[in-house]
């Protein structure tokens, strides 16, 4: 059974998720819990790329770790957090 | 929708694509310019889309209506959006310009930014053509909704000569761009 893990949504993707900065995704390594967030907010997904890698600007922290790699293992109890770095001109 | 209200929207919508329009995209959104038909006066519309960076903005000539946006944040990379009522409601297409995914221990392409945008040709009128940085051509058959690559000139092998690698181009990436379609034959760009 898949576990279903907490995920906190920046601003700038809150317009996917109908403004909610906290949701709920299902899966069992970072990689399926974006692949379910995109399925319930279609578009989501654009923080990685069709290579399957986090954009420039974008970190991905299980519970208090940045991740690089999408296939982290998750448990029901982690808590994924998408940031949007701090950029512009 | 009854179709006294379906007619006023086409009635409108006809009136509004009769008016000149400018469109344009900027490092911070997208604006337009809507003008009186003497072109005398001018209201801006907009920002939308504020923080993006928009490349190009095409009006379809075919029907004076569909609009569509190439658009990429700095967070989120890039995508199309598309309007047909002159920016009161967007699409985001579902399926972007993308390179497929390649297979370890190769290393794929990544759509940059969609930095030209065509219309098809007049008698595929679903059709349109996208531009992208590093340089590839996608081709949508549904009014922008999806995207999907031209294989003919993606993976060509003589691909990295016409157009150089990665490193060749603005300060921005190099890019696709100038598509035309050949008024006589849909198949030739």
């Amino acid at each position: 059974m898949q576990g279903i893990c907490k995920v906190y949504v920046p601003s700038p993707l809150s317009s996917y998720t109908g403004e909610a900065t906290t949701v709920e995704a299902a899966g069992d390594s970072v990689a399926e819990v974006l692949a379910d967030l995109d399925r319930t907010y279609p578009g989501i997904r654009r923080i990685i790329n069709e290579q399957d890698e986090i954009r420039r600007h974008i970190k991905i922290f299980v519970n208090r770790d940045r991740i690089t790699d999408l296939a982290v293992p998750l448990t029901m109890a982690d808590e994924v957090m998408i940031v949007c770095a701090l950029s512009g001109g | 929708m009854p179709k006294r209200s379906q007619s006023r929207r086409r009635r409108s919508s006809r009136v509004v694509a009769s008016r000149p329009h400018l469109l344009i995209g900027t490092r911070k959104g997208f604006f337009f310019l809507h003008g009186t038909p003497d072109r005398r006066s001018w209201k801006l519309a907009g920002p939308h889309f504020l923080g993006n960076t928009v490349h190009h903005a095409v009006l379809d000539p075919r029907d004076r209506r569909t609009l569509l946006i190439a658009a990429r944040t700095g967070h989120l990379g890039p995508t199309i959006f598309r309007t047909l009522d002159f920016g009161k409601t967007w699409k985001e297409a579902s399926r972007p310009p993308a390179f497929p995914k390649a297979q370890a221990p190769e290393t794929g392409r990544a759509v940059d930014h969609v930095f030209w945008l065509t219309p098809g040709h007049e008698s595929e009128r679903d059709v349109s053509y996208a531009g992208t940085s590093p340089q590839g051509l996608f081709r949508s058959a549904d009014g922008g909704e999806t995207w999907e690559g031209v294989s003919g000139f993606n993976e060509h092998p003589m691909r990295t000569r016409w157009t150089g690698g990665p490193g060749d181009g603005t300060p921005d990436g190099p890019k696709m761009h100038s598509i035309i379609v050949d008024p006589r034959d849909a198949r030739h760009l």
